[in-house]
């Protein structure tokens, strides 16, 4: 069986979730704590083949053995400050990350996620665009520097948000009677507005060809900062149609992403909005309510994978 | 109108915007972006505006746009007060990969997710994608800690076609013309330096070079003949 390697921090509630589910299932796997990698070692060779290693202390593990991978790495410079790290470690744990970026990138394995695939979560406009292109409903979305505009498209819609264009995580805000008066800053820095859609918020994880899915009740304006407003926000069971998650499905495997959280409203009228698939998404803070089990897949998948490369060994013989 | 996406310091694009004056060229710049004037709707992204040298000017105006920037960097960002420089860049990068990767006129090259300006592949992914597409490349290998170069035997002088649009130059094998053809689509490049190890057929695929010279008279010449080929064909299909 080929390896699986996680690849992140301990205290990450996703990647301990999932290396639980893989230690109960006494999978194959390692994993590289970003922590402890001041002085690991990587080398990768790619030509007609990907081959090479990393070693960590007295473990080595071969690239081309890893059949799977679920990646949550974190900034690495942070990463260097909270473990002390002098300059010359942080710049090697900086090229250690690089580097597997690079192979997760080239790899044959299964990687959850490609960084290239999850890069459109860090341009919204883009992956709105995809998901306008893929048949789902988007709200009006505009991005300009032109304070006019802002309010010709307010009047427009009646009721708008403001949001970040980047995957610069930013608080979803009301567009109010009293942000007018900084109107004028919109000149100096490209401003993403949408038109407001009121309704129900549902989250749905995809992991390969499953879905998780469960609403959100809050009267946040942005429900994932409700505590930081003085407001509740409660997690319960509760599905999309059926056509719905199908569609959700696929527009993650068009997206290549093996598992992605996809942001989902229904509006009093019975319309389903999509406004975005988060590409690495904090899913234990859903999986209760979705019927827990998220972790269980992921690995499920992971070692699936994994378990191919002795299948195709099988074949050949 | 020619877009020329550059910074101030880039002369040459500086140069090929006074050489093309005749056809409408134009820089825009990182400070273009925090200018009045930007409208881009996702759902109709063709009637949008766009702020190019200063001027709000309408996107259906823009008949080709080249990009020679892979990001807005916060140095550049002189305009906006240094605490918020970082914050700016970041969001002035998402936004014009938005933007560039809604534009229906040709770009050199069409951002991506990753990119202002194409699919920005380690030197890795360039040697992967090769041999995926059948084409024999040199290995590239990474070190961490970085291993002290091993003296080797000299190797062949590297020479780069340049592919733009559906034209390659470069005095080579025809293969290798093939080669670079089949590279840029794999990749979605339109203008891009693709490198071997050497002119002749069995020559390996080294890497390429996303900024090939534009102050080369061929290079200009292809792209002007690829711009105005686009702008008769939408001419064309404006009467259809």
């Amino acid at each position: 069986m080929g390896l699986i390697l996680l690849w992140g921090v301990p205290f990450d509630s996703p990647m301990s979730a999932v290396h639980a589910a893989l230690m109960r299932r006494s999978a194959r796997f390692c994993f590289l704590d970003q922590c402890e990698t001041k002085d690991a070692k990587l080398s990768l060779f790619v030509d007609e083949k990907i081959r090479g290693f990393i070693r960590l202390r007295e473990h080595t593990w071969r690239l081309e053995d890893i059949e799977a991978a679920y990646l949550r790495p974190y900034d690495s410079r942070r990463v260097a400050e909270s473990c002390g790290a002098s300059p010359q470690e942080a710049c090697q744990m900086r090229s250690l990350d690089e580097g597997l970026l690079t192979w997760s990138e080239v790899t044959p394995a299964l990687v959850v996620n490609r960084p290239s695939a999850m890069a459109a979560n860090g341009a919204k406009p883009l992956q709105a665009a995809e998901i306008l292109r893929h048949g789902f409903l988007i709200p009006r979305t505009m991005v300009t520097t032109d304070p006019d505009a802002v309010v010709s498209f307010w009047e427009t819609h009646g009721a708008i948000v403001y949001k970040s264009v980047s995957g610069t995580r930013s608080i979803v805000r009301l567009f109010t009677p009293a942000h007018r008066v900084r109107l004028p800053d919109v000149v100096h820095c490209p401003t993403q507005f949408q038109q407001y859609v009121p309704g129900t918020d549902y989250r749905v994880h995809v992991v390969g060809q499953r879905a998780f899915s469960c609403a959100v009740c809050s009267d946040a304006d942005d429900y994932r900062y409700a505590t930081h407003d003085g407001l509740d926000v409660a997690m319960v069971a509760a599905s999309p149609p059926g056509e719905i998650l199908e569609a959700c499905i696929e527009l993650c495997c068009v997206m290549g992403l093996h598992f992605a959280g996809v942001d989902l409203r229904l509006t009093p009228e019975g319309a389903w909005y999509c406004f975005e698939v988060n590409p690495s998404p904090g899913f234990t803070f859903y999986d209760e309510a979705s019927g827990g089990g998220m972790a269980d897949a992921l690995a499920e998948m992971l070692i699936a994978a994994a378990s191919r490369s002795d299948q195709l060994d099988g074949d050949t013989k | 109108m020619i877009v020329v996406v550059a910074g101030r310091f880039d002369r040459v694009a500086a140069d090929l915007v006074l050489d093309w004056a005749a056809h409408g060229a134009a820089i825009l710049g990182p400070e273009d972006v925090s200018r009045r004037g930007w409208r881009h709707d996702v759902h109709t992204p063709d009637d949008g505006v766009a702020v190019v040298e200063g001027q709000p000017i309408a996107v259906s105006a823009i008949d080709a746009v080249i990009v020679r920037r892979p990001a807005i960097f916060e140095h550049e960002l002189l305009g906006i007060v240094p605490a918020d420089r970082q914050y700016v860049a970041a969001e002035a990068t998402a936004f014009l990969i938005a933007w560039l990767a809604s534009r229906k006129c040709p770009v050199f090259n069409r951002a991506t997710a990753t990119s202002l300006s194409g699919p920005n592949f380690r030197p890795e992914q360039w040697v992967r994608l090769a041999w995926t597409i059948g084409i024999p490349a040199s290995a590239v290998a990474r070190h961490v800690p970085a291993q002290e170069a091993v003296a080797q035997a000299p190797r062949r002088v590297p020479v780069a076609v340049t592919v733009v649009d559906d034209r390659c130059l470069g005095e080579v094998d025809a293969s290798l013309h093939e080669a670079a053809r089949c590279l840029a689509r794999a990749s979605g490049m339109t203008l891009c330096d693709f490198l071997f190890d050497g002119p002749d057929g069995d020559a390996k695929f080294l890497t390429a070079n996303p900024w090939p010279d534009l102050s080369r008279a061929e290079v200009r010449e292809a792209l002007l003949e690829s711009v105005d080929r686009h702008r008769v064909h939408r001419k064309a299909l404006a009467w259809v």
